[in-house]
């Protein structure tokens, strides 16, 4: 039986991270990963990422995966794919099918980084072919390029149902509304903007009652529900769709780890108990990522990175002075992203009202997913001046600095607190570059000329607007609120695939208009 | 916070011998409570096993009452959902030298009431086509069926506690104690205390240490195996099979799943102390895969859902233990199945129910007396636990 | 973890259909919330023994998509907090193996690269 150094089960961004870190430390690594392509949930993540830019922000997770591959490639760790590790012991021998066989492995140290399977909602008529989960879509979309279906409902707003909800719309699929049991939307509010301004509505407060058809989904029902979840008579909407999405979580596939017989407690699902480099209570086996508690891919990378570093001094790699210093640079960074409106600590809060600032949470984005017009005039990103200059309609404390970065002329400042609210600075000259536009991730960046009549936005849809063409502006409410003329479309290779389109538009729409429809304005 | 809790009887251990005990007991009218020591009724051998009733090949003292299941089982299946099939089992023969073994047990079984039939392997394959080449010969038994252990198991509890019989889990017991030479109460480790006129002890090898607090040792061993289940298939056999020294055997339960478990002697079996608190090891896994493969060629592509393992309390001559004890009136066991307890469990409750409540058991337990062993205290290694043909029993 | 005591958890109560009694939670195994329901009334307390009892969990997907729910509808039924129920048991194969795939043990010997 072959022996390890560390032997890593999963291959999405915790388990190569982890296997890069000891790698570089000098230690023997394998990775077994079931599926025939690694790199785990980053293939299917085609936005760009949130969080600082050491971290990656602003760079498409299919990037971020393609780039842990590289590394992984450049440091010889052998990767093994479609190898399904099927066992595993506390002596920290594990079982691995692959190409027809079993075979056993020993590793002097385990890392599980398993990740985590999709939640389902079991409601009548959830048997239909037509409902699945949202990761599911999510990988028929960005892997085999199907649409899911026609018209989709998604259930749950948290950043996967936002996103996934998204990503449907850029595949060319109607998202006919997001539902969500809770009072307010779970995920960011600049996620649920996106989709807002394209006319997707938002239902809070409400559940899915049923869905129904013949054979397959031809409708679904939802209702609104009281404080005892309960529906509410009377309040019973239909829609006519062909899928239901359900994005209601993640759990963790911490199987592996319960089976060598790990101490296990509840955390949003069953996961190993770790310490803070990722020890599990059975020495040698170490568990990060989606694995030992649902996060994101940032924080995946870190700990999985930490868990390889302590693997690493553990086994005698790295000394503990090397150790001690790279795991407090790990641990800022975890902790920058740890922070802010939407972090592990507030997760399930609805009482929030003032961001760090002191400022007033939106409550319409919320509940509907957009700010209304008076309201964003509040925010430090949003200034009056003469011209074209940047308006940020970032509005909660979410850990992400790439804004500041991506202006060279000092308009735009976080600061050190990364999840700080962007801020214009009025004294800056803009020169109209769009590079700000195009870096946010949260696609939350306009530039916009009052005067004139112009606001120049993000654009990633298929196929792109070509200038000349009249179209409607669409509110940040999606409704049509007048013509707009495409006057300009920039692409760039420095843009990565986000296309700048600038429309004109009657001059008193101009802090309004946040989106176009290639429709024709009708009064 | 200690409790004190009365009963007529009480009875150590949940699986399917001390639930259908307390099923019975309760069908006569008498107060039962069960303390089952896990967190889980029924979590050992019961619901481990592979849902057989083996007869052809027991060790002959447990043939009475084997053949007194065929009625128990029936009779049990009309209250309980147990998925009882009674279309005959197999006893599998790889060379002559197994055959001549299988062979030396017929008169016995055929003495004792059963239907055998001794064929060559050709004549198996011409009924069931699936069996490999390999097989020389078989035997085959009609009165052997197979059940569903976890229905059963918990079919029974749920029947009992229809019944009256209280249940308590997470609740295991320390140490029996008498009063006056008598049978009085079970002590458990929370501190509880259950008082009874009669006690069973029907908890497997852990049976031997509550009796030790007595004073009286069971000479049972721990022994370990493995088994697995594998994915729903359509049908291909409706009879039981084992092999020859019934080392390994698998039936195919009426879901469609097969389930196959034994130590077949494919592979190697890694030290098992290894892994002392949990119920797998998963190591012996591809042994057993490559033994159910080598007996039906066809299954090589079925794909295995999930395998486990039990320990099973192993008498020295592969007999049950059953009887009052002599040294404490109104002390009783059941244990020491070895291995082959499911299929007998009813039958074997049902003789202990009528014991307990003084009536005649309606099958001979005379040579599977819990103190046969205290004549013929050897040291046993327990190397070959296939004894067949009983020294004792023929004496 | 619990013990239950003498009355295993059991409230006493008959058991009540519900509207949503035919929902199928287990989809290996097409099990429904109000099969599971009943089996929790007819005795079945721990997570092991509704497994063992109704089959949730025994299907190819072993668990994965019902685990969860299937803990959700213990919790409420006894009173439980989810945190006290525990899951399904894993075991190995965590994925489905053919029998010839499981046989065939590969040999290889010596350290990793």
């Amino acid at each position: 039986m072959k022996r390890w150094d560390l032997v890593v089960i999963g291959a999405g961004p915790a388990g190569l991270s982890a296997a890069i870190e000891a790698a570089e430390a000098g230690m023997s690594v394998i990775v077994f990963d079931e599926n025939k392509k690694p790199g785990g949930q980053l293939f299917k993540q085609i936005h760009k990422f949130f969080g600082s830019k050491e971290n990656h922000a602003g760079v498409r997770g299919i990037e971020i995966g393609q780039m842990l591959l590289e590394k992984a490639q450049k440091d010889h760790i052998q990767v093994e794919l479609d190898s399904a590790v099927i066992g595993i012991a506390k002596d920290r021998s594990v079982s691995v099918r692959k190409d027809g066989q079993t075979r056993e492995v020993q590793g002097q140290n385990i890392l599980i980084a398993a990740g985590a399977s999709e939640r389902t909602l079991p409601f009548p008529g959830w048997t239909l072919p037509g409902v699945i989960g949202a990761g599911a879509a999510q990988t028929m979309m960005n892997l085999y390029g199907v649409r899911p279906g026609k018209k989709i409902l998604m259930i749950g707003s948290g950043n996967v149902g936002l996103v996934v909800s998204y990503q449907m719309l850029q595949a060319g699929c109607q998202v006919a509304a997001v539902v969500d049991a809770a009072p307010r939307i779970g995920g960011y509010g600049v996620h649920a903007a996106k989709l807002a301004r394209n006319g997707v509505p938002f239902y809070l407060s409400h559940t899915v009652i049923r869905a129904e058809g013949d054979g397959a989904v031809k409708s679904v029902t939802i209702g609104q529900v009281d404080s005892s979840w309960n529906i509410i008579p009377g309040t019973e909407k239909t829609f006519d769709v062909d899928t239901v999405c359900m994005a209601v979580g993640l759990d963790p596939m911490s199987q592996l780890a319960r089976m060598a017989g790990a101490l296990i407690e509840e955390k949003g699902g069953l996961v190993p108990t770790v310490d803070e480099y990722g020890q599990t209570s059975l020495p040698g086996i170490f568990a990060a990522g989606d694995v030992a508690g649902i996060e994101e891919a940032s924080s995946a990378m870190l700990n999985g990175e930490i868990a390889g570093l302590r693997a690493a001094f553990k086994s005698g790699y790295i000394d503990e002075e090397t150790f001690r210093t790279e795991y407090k640079k790990k641990k800022a960074a975890l902790g920058d992203l740890r922070k802010g409106t939407f972090s592990p600590e507030n997760k399930g809060r609805t009482d929030l009202t003032l961001t760090s600032e002191g400022l007033p949470l939106s409550e319409n984005l919320f509940e509907k997913g957009f700010l209304t017009d008076e309201e964003v005039t509040k925010y430090p990103g949003v200034i009056k001046k003469a011209g074209v200059h940047p308006v940020i309609e970032c509005t909660q404390n979410i850990p992400c600095n790439p804004c500041q970065e991506a202006c060279a002329f000092g308009c735009i400042e976080v600061g050190e607190d990364i999840t700080a609210l962007p801020r214009i600075n009025p004294q800056a000259d803009c020169r109209n570059c769009g590079k700000c536009v195009a870096m946010c991730s949260g696609q939350a960046i306009f530039l916009v000329d009052e005067e004139a009549g112009c606001v120049t936005i993000p654009y990633e849809f298929d196929p792109i607007p070509e200038e000349g063409e009249m179209g409607t502006a669409l509110g940040r409410d999606g409704s049509p609120l007048g013509q707009a003329e495409i006057i300009k479309v920039r692409k760039s290779p420095a843009f990565d695939h986000t296309a700048l389109v600038t429309m004109r538009v009657d001059k008193t729409l101009a802090m309004k208009a946040r989106a176009y429809s290639r429709k024709t304005f009708s009064e | 916070m200690s409790t004190k809790m009365k009963a007529d009887v009480v009875v150590i251990g949940s699986g399917a011998v001390g639930s259908a005990t307390a099923y019975f007991l309760a069908k006569e009218g008498k107060k039962v409570i069960v303390l089952e020591k896990g967190h889980s009724i029924g979590c050992g051998q019961s619901c481990r096993n592979g849902g057989m009733n083996k007869i052809d090949g027991r060790g002959l003292g447990e043939l009475p009452i084997a053949i007194y299941g065929l009625k128990c089982w029936k009779d049990l299946s009309q209250d309980v959902d147990t998925e009882y099939v009674e279309k005959g089992g197999i006893r599998i023969a790889l060379d002559d030298e197994q055959q001549e073994y299988m062979e030396r047990f017929l008169p016995f079984g055929k003495e004792a009431g059963l239907h055998l039939q001794s064929m060559t392997g050709d004549q198996l394959r011409e009924k069931i086509p699936e069996f490999s080449p390999r097989i020389t010969g078989a035997i085959y038994c009609q009165e052997e069926s197979k059940m569903n252990p976890l229905k059963t198991t918990l079919g029974i509890y749920s029947a009992a506690r229809r019944l009256g019989v209280t249940y308590v889990s997470g609740e295991e017991v320390c140490a029996l104690h008498t009063r006056q030479g008598r049978i009085y109460a079970a002590e458990t480790k929370n501190g509880n205390l259950y008082e009874a006129d009669q006690i069973l002890v029907a908890a497997a090898y852990g049976s031997r240490q509550i009796l030790n607090t007595v004073g009286i040792d069971l000479p049972l061993y721990s022994y370990y195996e493995e088994i697995f289940v594998t994915e729903k298939i359509p049908k291909i056999l409706d009879q039981m099979f084992v092999s020859a020294k019934v080392t390994y055997y698998g039936e195919q339960q009426e879901n469609g799943t097969i389930l196959f478990g034994g130590a077949s002697g494919f592979g190697n079996y890694p030290n098992r102390e290894w892994y002392p608190d949990s119920y797998q090891d998963r190591k012996r896994l591809p042994a057993e895969a490559r033994a159910l493969v080598d007996l039906f060629p066809c299954l090589a592509d079925t794909r295995v859902v999930r395998g486990w393992g039990g320990w099973m309390d192993i008498s020295p001559d592969d007999s049950m233990m059953l009887g009052e004890t002599v040294e404490i009136p109104g002390l009783f066991v059941a244990c020491g199945f070895s291995g082959h307890g499911f299929g007998v469990s009813v039958p074997a409750a049902k003789v202990t129910s009528e014991i307990m409540c003084g009536k005649k058991p309606g099958a001979d337990i005379s040579h599977v007396m819990y103190d046969r062993f205290s004549k013929h205290m050897d040291m046993f290694t327990g190397a070959d636990r296939n004894h067949l043909i009983n020294d004792i029993q023929k004496k | 973890m619990k013990t239950y005591g003498s009355d295993r958890g059991f409230s006493g109560e008959a058991f009540v259909p519900k509207e949503d009694d035919d929902v199928i939670i287990c989809r290996c195994e097409e099990i429904t919330r109000g099969e599971i329901r009943k089996a929790i009334y007819d005795g079945m307390r721990t997570i092991s023994e509704i497994r063992r009892y109704l089959r949730p969990g025994m299907g190819p997907c072993q668990g994965m998509t019902c685990e969860r729910n299937v803990r959700g509808i213990l919790a409420r039924e006894t009173g439980l907090p989810l945190s006290q129920i525990p899951g399904y048991r894993p075991r190995s194969p965590q994925r489905p193996v053919t029998l010839a795939e499981l046989g065939n043990e590969s040999e290889e010997e010596g350290g990793g690269v």
